[in-house]
């Protein structure tokens, strides 16, 4: 076999030994390199973006009714709301609501935090009731609905309904799922019913004074150490 | 080195070469993709958890719950069991090993593990999770195991099919080596296959033609050779014989007379015979720059060079012509004519006919005579060297039958051929027909 055929063997075996454990090669490099690797994070502090869920947004309102130190107010100004929620109060009040009297919106914030949580309140009046309504801005859900009217409504409302029924209506409208039962408490002045949202930490409460004329609904949360 | 091992050498580096690089390329932008991917997937996992465990410090704080790193720990074990998390001072508070390494994505061996800010009543602890790529360098490496089987394989397949390939390629140059070589040792009746390509197919249809040409040639020139040697043979002997008598005194007298004559015939013949060949030879290397020559002057010129001899034999020489000029060796074609209307004379003719036309740029040139005329056979021959017609005539008239071969190659060197014409008993017209032009004068 002459020279140039030796060479050319030899160069032909060195092309298929390196196809064969270029691959090989290649992976082992790319692992030294990946060790020890380090890309910063994207956005750091992005997840403060968020406005929180609905169970801080139901909390962070009940505690600021409850004139709670733990968050305060801001930016309270009015503001439209949409025009669905008058159809929903429609859908289960005693009264027939037509407009808004007056909207604004506030935020509340909870100390030490970086979250912002938004919502809307608006007053309805009409001849024989006032309506009061608190409407997360981020679902548009009614979180608290407080109606004054005459009381023959509202005691022919819950004669009606029941304490159940209107809780179930309203659980109805915010659509966050089944109830579970609650416990109810009855008094001769106060009316009250509760119950879980199944799978939640979140629940519903409606109140009845059927002799002062007001009913009460509320999405109310809970957490436990 | 033989064509079909470099051939089969350089596919096949180039294959391992392309094979191996595409292979490298693949896995390894395979697994970048499928890294990416996950450090992706585990910022994501991270952003949420971050997300649901400062929700859950808002809403303990919202309810006055004080938020300690026990309820911390009990609140992310619910999240995510293997998460981890470091204090505001560093230490590890969860599933964490210190020293806390800076925030971002972190590769430690088969780990990738995030570790990330999260602001709790007020303090900035961070927050700790892995994930584990083992399965995916597993994966690699069962598909590096899978690439090396396959390399293999295709590459035992690519030779074989590589070596197919070279051979079937190849296999036409070696028919055309073996039959060169044989042919050179003087096996001249071989042809190489036509087979193959279109490109192989016509090369061996050239060699083919080319071998068909050169041994044609080499027949020509056999025989050539050995009607030359006859041809010089007889009057050799017959000289030979002459001069013996001579020699040894057997001849005397008027015998002798006739002796020396025809020892002085025969010798002008060869002579004759020798210039001839000469002049073919010469034709065969010819090379000339073609010039105007008036047909007129050819015609009157040859006619007139071979009027006595004509009117010796009792033949009639007439001339018509038409104008024009023909470009070429005006030496060639004067022999040319003159040789057509020689053999024409000694035809048996009683009147001979030199004339030509020009008609569409084209000059026809004829000599017609009305004399014994050719068969079939006759004149599929008559360009033939040595051949005669009638031999004992022909001989007896001084000829060799060189003529009309010498006529043939000088209308093939002025890109014509001689077109005959004739009929037994009835006369013989012989004509060429060459590019011709008008006359300046006319």
């Amino acid at each position: 076999m002459t020279s140039r055929k030796w060479i050319a063997l030899l160069l032909t075996l060195i092309c298929f030994l390196t196809g064969l454990f270029l691959p090989a090669l290649t992976v082992r490099l790319q692992d030294i390199h990946l060790s020890g690797s380090h890309w910063p994070l994207n956005h750091a502090n992005g997840h403060y973006a968020y406005q929180g869920t609905l169970l801080n947004r139901v909390l962070a309102l009940n505690a600021h009714l409850n004139s709670s130190p733990a968050l305060f107010l801001t930016n309270r100004e009015p503001a439209d709301i949409p025009s669905g929620i008058i159809e929903t109060l429609n859908a289960f009040l005693p009264v027939s609501v037509d407009h808004y009297e007056a909207a604004e919106t506030f935020t509340l914030v909870p100390r030490q935090y970086a979250a912002e949580y938004r919502y809307a309140e608006a007053i309805f009046t009409g001849e024989n009731y006032s309506l009061t309504v608190i409407i997360d801005e981020e679902t548009g859900l009614p979180l608290r609905i407080e109606l004054t009217a005459e009381p023959d409504i509202i005691s022919l409302y819950l004669n009606e309904n029941g304490l159940w029924g209107s809780l179930t209506k309203y659980a109805n409208t915010l659509s966050l799922g089944e109830l579970a039962d609650g416990p109810t408490g009855i008094s001769t002045l106060i009316q009250s019913q509760s119950a879980q949202i199944r799978g939640t930490q979140l629940g519903v409460t409606v109140t009845a004074m059927p002799s002062a004329g007001t009913l009460l609904f509320k999405l109310t949360g809970s957490v436990s150490p | 080195m033989k064509l079909r091992e470099q051939l089969l050498f350089r596919c096949l580096a180039a294959a391992g070469l392309l094979l191996g690089l595409f292979g490298a390329v693949l896995l390894a932008s395979s697994f970048d993709l499928q890294i990416t991917r996950e450090r992706t997937a585990l910022e994501t996992r991270s952003d949420d958890l971050a997300n649901s465990l400062e929700s859950s410090a808002v809403n303990y704080a919202l309810q006055g719950i004080p938020l300690t790193d026990d309820l911390l720990v009990s609140v992310l074990r619910q999240l995510d069991p293997n998460a981890g998390l470091y204090a505001p001072d560093g230490s590890s508070i969860l599933n964490a090993s210190s020293p806390m390494s800076s925030d971002g994505i972190t590769m430690n061996g088969q780990m990738l593990q995030t570790v990330r800010p999260v602001h709790l009543a007020g303090d900035e602890y961070h927050l700790l999770i892995t994930a584990d790529l083992s399965p995916l360098y597993a994966s690699r490496s069962a598909l590096l195991g899978g690439y090396i089987l396959i390399y293999l394989a295709f590459m035992l397949l690519f030779s074989v099919f590589m070596l197919a390939i070279a051979r079937r390629i190849t296999r036409p140059i070696e028919n055309l080596a073996r039959i060169s070589l044989n042919i050179s040792e003087g096996a001249l009746n071989q042809f190489v296959p036509e087979e193959g390509s279109c490109e192989t197919i016509e090369m061996a249809r050239s060699f083919n033609r080319m071998t068909h040409e050169l041994t044609n040639r080499i027949e020509r020139q056999k025989r050539f050779i050995a009607d030359l040697t006859h041809e010089m043979k007889t009057p050799l002997t017959a000289m030979i014989g002459h001069a013996d008598l001579i020699r040894s005194g057997r001849s005397k007298g008027e015998d002798a007379m006739i002796s020396a004559h025809l020892i002085l015939s025969e010798g002008k013949r060869l002579n004759a015979l020798t210039a001839r060949m000469i002049e073919l030879i010469l034709l065969g290397q010819e090379d000339f720059e073609p010039i105007p020559v008036s047909v007129q002057s050819l015609i009157e010129e040859t006619a007139d060079s071979l009027r006595h001899a004509a009117e010796q034999a009792g033949v009639k020489i007439t001339t018509s012509h038409g104008g024009g000029a023909i470009p070429g060796d005006p030496v060639l074609l004067r022999s040319l004519l003159t040789n057509l209307t020689d053999n024409a004379i000694k035809s048996g003719a009683s009147s001979v006919h030199i004339g030509s036309c020009l008609s569409g740029g084209y000059a026809t040139l004829s000599v017609r005579d009305d004399g014994r005329g050719m068969d079939e056979e006759s004149l599929h021959r008559i360009t033939e060297p040595f051949y005669r017609v009638d031999k004992s005539r022909s001989r007896a008239q001084g000829g060799a039958g060189l003529g009309l071969s010498l006529c043939a190659e000088i209308a093939r060197l002025h890109g014509s051929m001689l077109k005959f014409q004739s009929m037994p008993g009835k006369g013989t017209v012989v004509s060429l027909t060459l590019r011709g032009e008008e006359d300046d004068e006319a």
